[in-house]
């Protein structure tokens, strides 16, 4: 057999395996594949694109963004977004996500045993994502050991705390315990902030932590149509 | 005397007489009288008339074989069934266990009341007290949120209507998780309790099987899941003295997608039995007492009848009707002329 034929046999063999294998690589982040040229798929090195809307719980108060936020000079697709964060851990993982309303955007990526990470935005600067439309967290651990880890964005340390609900909420209450002490740092407090639309990031206010570490945050939220919902994430915060 | 033996004989005789003829003109200097000559060419056309006619060639065997592979062929389209068929199912149910095949996450219920057995109890804010074994808290003019029920691949899922209001979700896998809020005035394991900010509790499953047991306000009508995955379905449920599995079909209907989505009523407490499906339960909702089920995929397998089930599956001629009416009218014409063929040919017709 000449070295052309086994060359052109390999590279067949690739054209059918090599699609499978990032099907696998997507797979793991929870989202399928997505048609279209910006759908949901392997990138170099991270899984990224829009994809079908997951149906999801309409109770749930998700975590979208812990960091400094993104703005929107970030996104034209010159030049990389470039995250970083303060321990190298190889499990920690990262998920981009668009706030906008209706646009189901995601990125997903697992950078390994690092302390950074280079954040292609040619996919991401054709949906023209504005000032905090986009939330990005980062975490460790799986069910109920995630830690939650601050993104620093571009050199930018500052930590903004993104929750997103997915139905309208009336009122939400924050509770803040250091771990694993569990000495707390504030009760019960209602955020007041009037409006907490369906699908919309609010932002959490901390109080003055006594000193950086690990913290227990718990949101309690009572919904505008009936019911309530809770949601906790333990994060690791700096000095504020 | 039969044909054969007289035309044996005949021939016998001219060969004896044109041996006495000739050696009569070997004796008289070759000349033979010409009386005998035509005397022998009369007897020669005589025998050659006696001779039995040849038997003409029989097409008996060609038709046998063609009526055989004939009944063999329709045998195989009326009676061979396929294997696997598309199918939607539509029903309403008392009772459904399917297993599922990827992780899901229900939908959030505001339900009544909620009791949970048989899973490990997450609960910081002591709602239940200390080291709960179960837990069971209803609504008193208060609220509970079910947010979401988690479950991992290959949890096997049983929903069973209790009452007209009350649905028993029992899980069979490990690490599913059922997240609950808690807000208002509410009783708690019987005792009263007030929520004025909203609290939380959850369950995690373990390898034994956890029951989950909703009431919902009013005439409930619940969205519980949507695309959930899965690889079995059962629509049976045990009978009141809980020794006899019964059919918890109420109503509905199988919609054939291979049969340009031919639809089969199914009948009340129909013994309706799925081999392996390979689909989707596309909605799931509890709506006054009955659970309405929309699924979608590929069964391989489909009964009806308890005693001596009786297959539904598809046959080979119902999917080339449905699939292939051109192949199948020529092929069908193909055949009658063949028969027609073979018959006339039987009977020995020149065709």
């Amino acid at each position: 057999m000449s070295a052309k034929m086994t060359v052109s046999r390999i590279l067949a063999l690739l054209s059918v395996t090599l699609p499978a294998f990032q099907q696998d690589r997507c797979a793991e982040f929870g989202l399928k594949r997505a048609g279209g040229v910006n759908g949901y798929d392997w990138r170099d090195n991270r899984c990224e694109g829009e994809y079908i809307r997951d149906v999801a719980s309409s109770a749930d108060l998700q975590l979208v963004s812990f960091g400094a936020p993104v703005p929107a000079s970030a996104l034209t697709g010159a030049s990389p977004i470039s995250l970083a964060w303060a321990t190298a851990g190889a499990a920690l993982r990262i998920r981009g996500e668009s706030l906008r309303s209706r646009h189901y955007y995601r990125m997903d990526a697992k950078p390994g045993a690092v302390n950074s990470f280079q954040w292609p935005t040619r996919v991401l600067s054709q949906f023209k994502l504005q000032d905090r439309e986009l939330g990005i967290v980062a975490w460790t651990g799986a069910g109920s050991a995630v830690r939650y880890v601050p993104i620093e964005v571009n050199g930018s340390k500052t930590v903004a705390i993104l929750v997103r609900p997915a139905a309208e909420l009336s009122e939400v209450y924050m509770t803040l315990r250091a771990e694993p002490s569990g000495t707390v740092v504030a009760r019960d407090k209602a955020l007041g902030l009037n409006v907490y639309p369906a699908g919309r990031g609010f932002q959490v206010a901390l109080p003055k932590l006594p000193r950086p570490g690990l913290y227990r945050l718990s949101l309690a939220a009572t919904l505008r149509d009936g019911g309530s919902a809770n949601g906790v994430y333990v994060l690791q915060l700096p000095a504020n | 005397m039969d044909q054969q033996s007289a035309a044996a004989r005949l021939r016998q005789h001219l060969a004896n007489r044109a041996r006495e003829y000739a050696e009569s003109a070997l004796k008289q200097d070759g000349q033979a009288p010409l009386a005998d000559v035509r005397k022998l060419e009369a007897l020669s056309r005589l025998a050659a008339m006696a001779e039995p006619a040849a038997p003409k060639p029989s097409h008996r065997g060609i038709a046998i074989v063609f009526a055989i592979l004939s009944l063999s062929v329709v045998s195989l389209m009326l009676f061979k069934r396929a294997t696997k068929t598309a199918v939607e199912l539509e029903a309403l149910v008392t009772a459904v266990r399917f297993r599922i095949t990827e992780p899901v996450q229900s939908r959030s219920l505001l339900v009544k009341s909620i009791s949970v057995s048989g899973a490990n109890i997450s609960d910081p804010d002591e709602v239940l007290g200390r080291a709960p074994v179960g837990a069971r808290i209803e609504a008193d003019g208060g609220a509970i949120t079910v947010q979401h029920i988690k479950l991992s691949n290959a949890t096997v899922v049983t929903l069973e209507r209790d009452s007209q209001s009350a649905l028993q979700f029992d899980i069979n896998g490990e690490g599913a998780v059922i997240e609950v809020s808690l807000s208002g005035k509410l009783r708690v394991s019987g005792r009263p309790a007030e929520f004025k900010i909203p609290r939380s509790l959850s369950f995690t499953t373990g390898a034994s099987p956890a029951d989950i047991r909703f009431v919902f306000p009013g005439d409930a009508d619940a969205d519980l899941f949507r695309q959930w995955p899965i690889d079995s379905l059962s629509t049976f449920e045990a009978d009141e003295s809980r020794t006899r599995r019964v059919s918890s079909i109420k109503s509905g209907a199988i919609f054939f997608e291979e049969l340009n989505s031919q639809e089969r009523k199914l009948r009340e407490a129909e013994h309706i039995q799925f081999g392996a499906v390979d689909g989707r339960i596309r909605t799931a909702r509890f709506t006054k007492g009955e659970i309405a089920l929309r699924f979608d995929g590929t069964i391989q397998g489909l009964t009806t009848g308890a005693g001596d089930p009786r297959p539904l599956m598809p046959t080979w001629l119902d999917l080339a009707r449905a699939n292939q009416p051109l192949v199948l009218l020529w092929t069908t014409a193909a055949y009658i002329i063949g028969v027609l063929f073979a018959i006339l040919k039987w009977l020995d017709f020149n065709v």
